[in-house]
């Protein structure tokens, strides 16, 4: 047959028979059982969902799979109706000035054209929450006047939507000024003042983007903090984190490996690399065990020594007894 | 012809309440007490397999276990009890996953579900015990990269060791096309275990 009929392979068998056992209850979760069946007998217990509903829970879900499909079915009509829609807004063309409408001034002011008949045209633009308040009126001010007079009067009618009080047009810059989401960290914003330096709105929308610019290096500036390189690198290198465990992981294992195929010389061989890389690591007492059973193993001179000192530093480690199986002999001479 | 193996005939002989009296008269005998001892480890482990944190797996059996006392006279006995609290299993740990997408609730993706108590106590060493909570972690892992179905058949026939046709039976298909999808669904997780190892080298 195919390759990969043979991707479900020895690994994977075995991945499945090692792990059979290990999702049953432990004694607590077994305790915690016991009293979810004293909880049903006393009738305390209820479920979470509606009393009828656990007619549907029995049930084979034949209609809750026919209500998912026509969902599915619905929510995709609906996307697609939503796209057409929006392609055929992005397509139309935009209105044309009228004649004799003096071009907008700037380039912020011009951006926002093709959707300036859109109800909230200064706040559209991301650079909108960075501007002043009076640049973004007077950019809006320009679209507006660049109109035909029905056009015009649609736009005033959503532009006034927008402020809190029509009245505050001519002192909007101000109020907006100083209203307190504008976050104090970000740009000097160029006050204006009053609507009545709009002649001075172009120099002051450059200023803004200007600023704008003048921030975004420095924002960059900042993801780029190598501070932060430092901090991952300490954080590679620090062996008690759990994302650096399956390499010190990976390391006992091969001792462990070693020690099974009773290769001591390579098991003292890594029990030696961890020491070197993981000084005090998470498997820093079991690589000391292991050392002790390689070096029994071996029978080099120091395995006594080493042994002895390792049952009497940790007589109570899970690996101890298995040092004291394997150095038997070397800790009967002493 | 459709055979029934001994072991999917359930005959209980007492009434597990005065409802089941009625209903089957022919059932019997396992009080509700010895049917929650019997199954109730296995709810368990497949709510967790299923994608249950282990602090939700304790409402999700407790779910389970009431549905199975108020639905048990309904049960007529064509398939084992436990095909039938298992399909009960999967619905309610669906409602819970729906409950988790609305809300915080308890049913988390697999990726997220804590293994804390996936380190059994024995007699090995620390390496050993995180070498085998880590072969529980991919295993949870890779399962959770397959669709529910998939998930299911491989639960029911590589964890719990269920025929083919008990496996049939209790999802109400036929073996042939239980046989077909456990086919794929291995060949899927094989290939996601061997794309793993490639990636991960030794690691179990």
């Amino acid at each position: 047959m195919s390759n990969r009929e043979d991707d479900w392979g020895n690994d994977s068998a075995s991945l499945f028979r090692e792990t059979r056992r290990a999702h049953d209850p432990t004694p607590a979760e077994s305790a915690r059982l016991d009293a979810v069946l004293a909880r049903i007998q006393a009738g305390k217990a209820e479920t979470s969902f509606a009393e009828d509903h656990a007619a549907d829970i029995v049930v084979r879900g034949v209609a809750s799979a026919t209500l998912r499909q026509i969902a599915i079915v619905s929510l995709g009509a609906a996307f697609v109706a939503a796209a057409f829609f929006a392609v055929t807004q992005f397509n139309r063309p935009p209105a044309e000035p009228a004649h004799g409408a003096k071009p907008p001034s700037t380039a912020v002011a011009s951006a926002p054209q093709p959707i300036a008949m859109q109800p909230a045209p200064a706040l559209a633009p991301v650079p909108s929450g960075k501007l002043s308040a009076s640049s973004q009126t007077a950019a809006a001010r320009d679209e507006g006047q660049s109109r035909p007079r029905s056009q015009r009067r649609r736009w005033r009618a959503s532009a006034e939507t927008q402020r809190s009080s029509p009245r505050d047009m001519a002192s909007a810059p101000e109020a907006s000024s100083s209203t307190p989401h504008y976050p104090p960290t970000s740009v000097a914003m160029p006050e204006s003042g009053t609507a009545r330096q709009a002649g001075a709105e172009p120099a002051s929308t450059e200023k803004a983007v200007a600023a704008i610019q003048d921030v975004a290096p420095r924002a960059r500036s900042v993801e780029s903090n190598p501070t932060e390189a430092v901090t991952a690198a300490a954080r590679k290198a620090d062996p008690m984190l759990p994302e650096n465990a399956p390499t010190e992981l990976a390391m006992m294992k091969r001792m462990h490996g070693a020690l099974r195929d009773a290769d001591f010389s390579t098991a003292l061989a890594l029990s030696a690399e961890h020491a070197r890389r993981w000084p005090r690591g998470v498997f820093e007492l079991e690589r000391e065990g292991v050392r002790a059973i390689a070096s029994c193993g071996i029978d080099t001179d120091d395995a006594a020594l080493r042994a002895k000192r390792f049952l009497a530093a940790h007589p109570h480690a899970p690996v101890a007894m298995r040092v004291n199986a394997a150095c038997a002999s070397q800790l009967a001479k002493r | 012809m459709k055979a029934t193996p001994q072991s999917l005939t359930l005959r209980l002989s007492t009434p597990v309440d005065a409802r089941s009296e009625v209903a089957t008269p022919h059932l019997a005998t396992k009080s509700f007490e010895q049917i929650y001892d019997e199954h109730s480890d296995f709810v368990w482990r497949n709510a967790r397999r299923l994608g249950v944190s282990n602090s939700g797996a304790e409402d999700v059996v407790q779910d389970v276990f009431i549905v199975v006392q108020r639905r048990l006279p309904d049960f007529d006995g064509r398939t084992t009890l436990q095909s039938w609290i298992f399909g009960i299993l999967v619905r309610v740990v669906r409602h819970y996953r729906r409950s988790y997408q609305r809300k915080d609730a308890r049913c988390v993706p697999l990726e997220q579900v804590g293994h804390s108590n996936t380190i059994q106590p024995g007699p090995r060493t620390p390496s050993e015990q995180a070498e085998s909570a880590e072969r529980v972690r991919l295993l949870e892992n890779l399962l959770s990269q397959l669709d529910e179905d998939k998930r299911m058949l491989l639960i029911l026939s590589e964890l719990e060791g269920w025929t083919l046709r008990e496996i049939a039976e209790s999802l109400q298909s036929n073996t042939n096309t239980i046989h077909s999808r456990l086919r794929a669904a291995k060949r899927e997780f094989g290939q996601l275990h061997r794309r793993w190892l490639t990636t991960h080298g030794d690691r179990p």
